[in-house]
C-alpha cells in the first residue's frame, strides 16, 4: 500500500485554514512543557555551573589555604579557570555567576591572662575563658538573574541554611571551618 | 446541442455548490479548532502544565535582607578587630552589599538599615542585635554559645 500525498495544487484555502489551525494546536499543546524543559535546562546548567565553581574554590583553598580572589560579575577567577574549559566568562544565557569573598569574626578562646607575681597565691577568678575575636574568610558564589524562578529554584535546591536571595542575587556561602560545609 | 449544454452548465453549477459547502465547513472546522488553541493557551488544561517552578516567599525576601546585614556586619567586625574602630563609612570595609546603609552612632555602636521589597526597614543594632541574626549566624559563625 502507497500513501500519495495530496498535490499542494489541488488544496483549498479550507485546507490549509484547517492544517494551519491543527498545527497551531499542536504547537499550544507542547508550549508548556516545551516551557518547563527549557527551564529546567536552565536550572541543571546554573547547578552545574555553581557546583564547578564550588569544587574548584574548595580545591583551591585545600590546596594554599586561602580561597580565590573576589571578581565582579560574570569574570573567571583565574585560579578556577581550569573548571570552565574553553570559558573566558561566567556568563550565561539567562544568568551570570560571581566569586566573592567575605570574612566573619569567630569568638575563640585565648590564653589565659598572665597572672602577676602578687596573684600567686590568689584563688584563679571564676570568670569565663578569654574570647578573641578572630577574621575567618569565607567564600560566596552569587548567580545574578532577572528570573526570580530561577533564584527560588536555586534556594530550594540549596536551603536556605547557606543561601539567600537579595533583589536579583541568589547567594552560596562557602564555608569550610568545623565541617560546615555547603 | 441545447440540451447538452443545460447539463453542462447544470454539472458546473453543482460542482460550485458542493465545493462551497465543503469550504464553509473547512472554515468553520478551522475556526474551531483556532478557537480551542487559543483556549489552551490561555488556560492550558492541568495535564498539560508541569509542576511549576518555586517562587521565592515574602519569608525567602526577610530572611535574605537579614542575611545580607548579617553579613555586612560581620566586614564590619572584621575591620573593628583588625583595625580595632569602626570604619567611618562603609566605603572603609573591604566587602559590601547592596541596598545596605550604615549608621554609626558612636565610637563604639552602629546600625546597620536595609529594606524589604515591600519597605519595611530591618534594622541591625550592634548593641542589641534582634535574636534571629544569632540564629542565623549558629551556621557560619563561632560564638560563645558554641563552647
Amino acid at each position: 500500500m502507497t500513501i500519495r500525498w495530496p498535490n499542494l495544487r489541488d488544496l483549498s484555502v479550507g485546507d490549509v485554514l484547517v492544517g494551519i489551525a491543527l498545527l497551531t494546536l499542536i504547537a499550544t499543546l507542547a508550549y508548556p512543557n516545551l516551557k518547563a524543559r527549557a527551564f529546567r535546562g536552565l536550572l541543571d546548567g546554573a547547578v552545574a555551573d555553581v557546583e564547578s565553581l564550588n569544587a574548584a574554590a574548595i580545591r583551591i583553598h585545600g590546596v594554599s589555604g586561602s580561597w580565590p580572589a573576589p571578581t565582579v560579575t560574570g569574570a573567571m577567577p583565574p585560579e578556577v579557570a581550569g573548571a570552565f574549559p574553553g570559558d573566558t566568562a561566567l556568563v550565561r544565557k539567562g544568568y551570570a555567576l560571581q566569586w566573592r569573598r567575605w570574612e566573619v569574626v569567630d569568638q575563640i578562646v585565648g590564653p589565659p591572662e598572665p597572672r602577676g607575681p602578687e596573684d600567686a597565691d590568689a584563688p584563679p577568678d571564676s570568670v569565663g575563658p578569654r574570647l578573641l575575636s578572630v577574621a575567618r574568610p569565607i567564600g560566596g558564589i552569587v548567580v545574578h538573574s532577572g528570573r526570580s524562578e530561577l533564584l527560588a529554584e536555586l534556594l530550594s535546591r540549596y536551603g536556605a541554611e547557606v543561601s539567600f536571595v537579595r533583589d536579583t542575587m541568589w547567594t552560596l556561602v562557602v564555608d569550610l571551618s568545623d565541617g560546615r560545609t555547603p | 446541442m441545447t440540451s447538452a449544454h443545460a447539463e453542462m452548465q447544470e454539472a458546473r453549477y453543482r460542482v460550485t455548490t458542493d465545493a462551497g459547502a465543503a469550504g464553509r465547513w473547512k472554515g468553520t472546522i478551522a475556526s474551531f479548532i483556532f478557537l480551542v488553541a487559543l483556549v489552551v493557551f490561555i488556560r492550558p488544561p492541568g495535564f498539560l502544565v508541569p509542576d511549576a517552578p518555586a517562587t521565592l516567599t515574602p519569608d525567602d525576601e526577610l530572611f535574605g535582607v537579614r542575611v545580607t546585614l548579617l553579613l555586612q556586619a560581620e566586614q564590619i567586625e572584621a575591620y573593628r578587630s583588625r583595625e580595632e574602630q569602626l570604619p567611618r563609612s562603609l566605603a572603609e570595609v573591604d566587602a559590601r552589599f547592596p541596598g545596605v546603609r550604615f549608621v554609626r552612632s558612636s565610637n563604639r555602636l552602629y546600625q546597620l538599615i536595609a529594606y524589604t521589597v515591600e519597605g519595611e526597614a530591618i534594622v541591625y543594632d550592634s548593641a542589641t542585635p534582634d535574636p534571629v541574626f544569632a540564629t542565623i549566624a549558629r551556621d557560619w559563625v563561632t560564638t560563645r554559645d558554641d563552647f
